[in-house]
């Protein structure tokens, strides 16, 4: 287990070393910081008039709605090149001829977009701060938007790990993942198109954001956890197959 | 001799395409072994199946006598595979990089490392881009890769295409050093390397095995002709004459060279014929030298994909 977890970190090393050298993961920071305290600051401002509202309410559910949303544009654009450019660099027969193994490799590269991701969310974390110096106590629930933001992230991610191990090209990777979460998005309106209570919540169940809102609302379930490790599970197998078809 | 490569009767289907079909193929432990075949004989397949990049379809690969299938982690240790093109991250510098194929692979020796870099003329490029080098010396790192993680079975296909006679004159010198303890599969398309390093070739073509054996076996088995060089004092009509009423001399040069004439003599077949044409030509008194000349390993390779 020990030799398994080396392999992951000594991948891991390497990527995060890789991503932090890129100009991209810069550009997209700061895009998303520029965005988002905009986007806090308007509704800080609004907060102000909506008086029968909490700053929950106000503010908390809104800014982490858009956050998610925002993750919807930022994941594909994080992931293009986890596997695409190590097809066109033919580095990718590197990692498959060493002893790391198919999900080694998927872990090691998942989990360092995950903590660019996660390094890009930490900086909201200023947000419940000056909340804070307003008189805003709910901790407990700011966590839990934490944990759903980085859940969601999670499951954007993996979805763009595997797009990106579909092709070689880092434009058309990132399209095809940014098309595959918007299919995955529209499930929860197509579920409101329904008039059939069970069909609907059927579709509802299986969108991302639909999960992600009971993390935001503080009420989460134990078949939220189960659907979004579910999602990251899945995709992450079938990337699993996607390598394999190399083999084939 | 013990084997460090044995295939088995391989065979790799893709849909619609046989690409290798049924293959034996036995490479000796401490030789240079050359790959020959045509563009789409199945080379590259072979190597990637050696390689573990890829499975067979049907039989049994075994690296250094561990069955692959069985000991896919040993085998791969004991592989170093340099593909076509060669995997390297531009924006990592030599070091890092083959510490991180070291890692990779499950080691972390520096003094291996240090050895290989110093070996394959890298001691003073460890901290440059490998984004920076030229193509030889990529080239040369790409090798270093395979060697870094201690493989003793090295895998190079095609490792001098692109470079310039003097990047391809360093490779194959570094090749024919790494031979003292290393056994190499070499898959390449310049016949006259293959002619200068290695000790036997196996020579595919729409992935079959068309022969396998040293170099002079395959020279006998599929050069059509062979060629002998006489060296003569004088030369008239009459010599000439009596050269061509042998049934098997198909052609006859004869080149002028200073005071003396040298005669290129092609003869049909491969039966050894040195004996019937020193008598005649020791006859004439006017012999001075008498040699065979080796036949274009070319002229064997276009004979045998015909």
């Amino acid at each position: 287990m020990k030799s398994y977890c080396s392999g992951i970190w000594i991948l891991y090393k390497k990527e995060i070393k890789d991503n932090f050298y890129s100009p991209l993961v810069y550009i997209l920071s700061a895009l998303f910081c520029v965005l988002m305290g905009w986007l806090f600051f308007n509704y800080l401002i609004a907060s102000k008039e909506l008086t029968e509202q909490t700053l929950t309410q106000s503010i908390l559910v809104p800014i982490f709605g858009n956050m998610n949303f925002i993750f919807l544009f930022i994941c594909p654009l994080l992931t293009m090149r986890s596997f695409a450019e190590e097809r066109k660099m033919h580095t990718l027969e590197l990692l498959l001829t060493s002893r790391l193994g198919h999900f080694q490799i998927i872990a090691a590269k998942l989990l360092a977009n995950f903590s660019m991701a996660a390094f890009m969310i930490s900086i909201t974390c200023i947000f419940p701060i000056v909340l804070a110096f307003s008189g805003y106590s709910h901790w407990s629930l700011v966590l839990s938007c934490y944990a759903g933001i980085l859940l969601s992230v999670l499951c954007y991610l993996s979805v763009g790990i595997f797009a990106s191990s579909l092709t070689e090209n880092l434009v058309i990777s990132a399209l095809l993942s940014f098309c595959l979460l918007l299919g995955i998005m529209l499930f929860s309106l197509t579920g409101n198109a329904t008039d059939n209570l069970i069909l609907s919540q059927i579709f509802q169940y299986f969108a991302v954001p639909f999960h992600f809102e009971s993390f935001v609302r503080g009420g989460i379930r134990s078949f939220n956890l189960v659907y979004l490790c579910s999602f990251i599970g899945f995709f992450t197998y079938l990337t699993g197959i996607s390598l394999n078809s190399r083999k084939w | 001799m013990s084997l460090a490569i044995h295939l088995k009767n391989i065979s790799k289907h893709y849909p619609g395409v046989r690409a290798l079909d049924g293959i034996d193929l036995k490479v000796k432990q401490g030789t240079i072994h050359g790959f020959l075949g045509p563009n789409g004989a199945g080379k590259s397949t072979a190597m990637n199946i050696i390689a573990g990049l890829i499975p067979p379809s049907a039989g049994e690969v075994y690296i250094e006598d561990h069955l692959c299938s069985e000991h896919d982690k040993v085998a791969k240790t004991r592989i170093g595979l340099l593909p076509e093109h060669p995997p390297l991250y531009l924006n990592m510098q030599v070091g890092d990089y083959l510490s991180f194929c070291q890692e990779i692979n499950g080691g972390r020796d520096t003094g291996l490392k240090e050895m290989v870099t110093k070996r394959c003329g890298l001691n003073k490029m460890t901290s440059r881009l490998i984004g920076n080098l030229s193509k030889g010396y990529r080239q040369r790192v790409g090798i270093a890769q395979a060697l870094v993680f201690g493989a003793k079975v090295i895998v190079l296909d095609e490792p001098t295409v692109g470079l310039d006679p003097n990047a391809i004159a360093e490779v194959r010198k570094l090749i024919l050093e790494l031979k003292e303890d290393h056994t190499i599969l070499l898959s390449t398309h310049q016949l006259h390397e293959v002619a200068r390093i290695c000790d036997e070739i196996t020579i595919i073509n729409s992935g079959r095995i068309i022969k396998t054996g040293s170099l002079l076996e395959v020279q006998n088995e599929f050069s059509a002709f062979k060629l002998y060089e006489a060296g003569l004092s004088h030369m008239d009509e009459r010599i000439k004459e009596s050269l061509l009423n042998f049934s098997f001399v198909q052609g006859l040069d004869v080149l002028h060279h200073r005071e003396d004439f040298l005669l290129v003599i092609k003869v049909d077949g491969n039966e050894d014929r040195r004996s019937e044409l020193t008598k005649l030509l020791g006859a004439s008194g006017h012999l001075l030298s008498f040699s065979e000349k080796r036949v274009e390993l070319e002229e064997i390779f276009k004979k045998a994909v015909e």
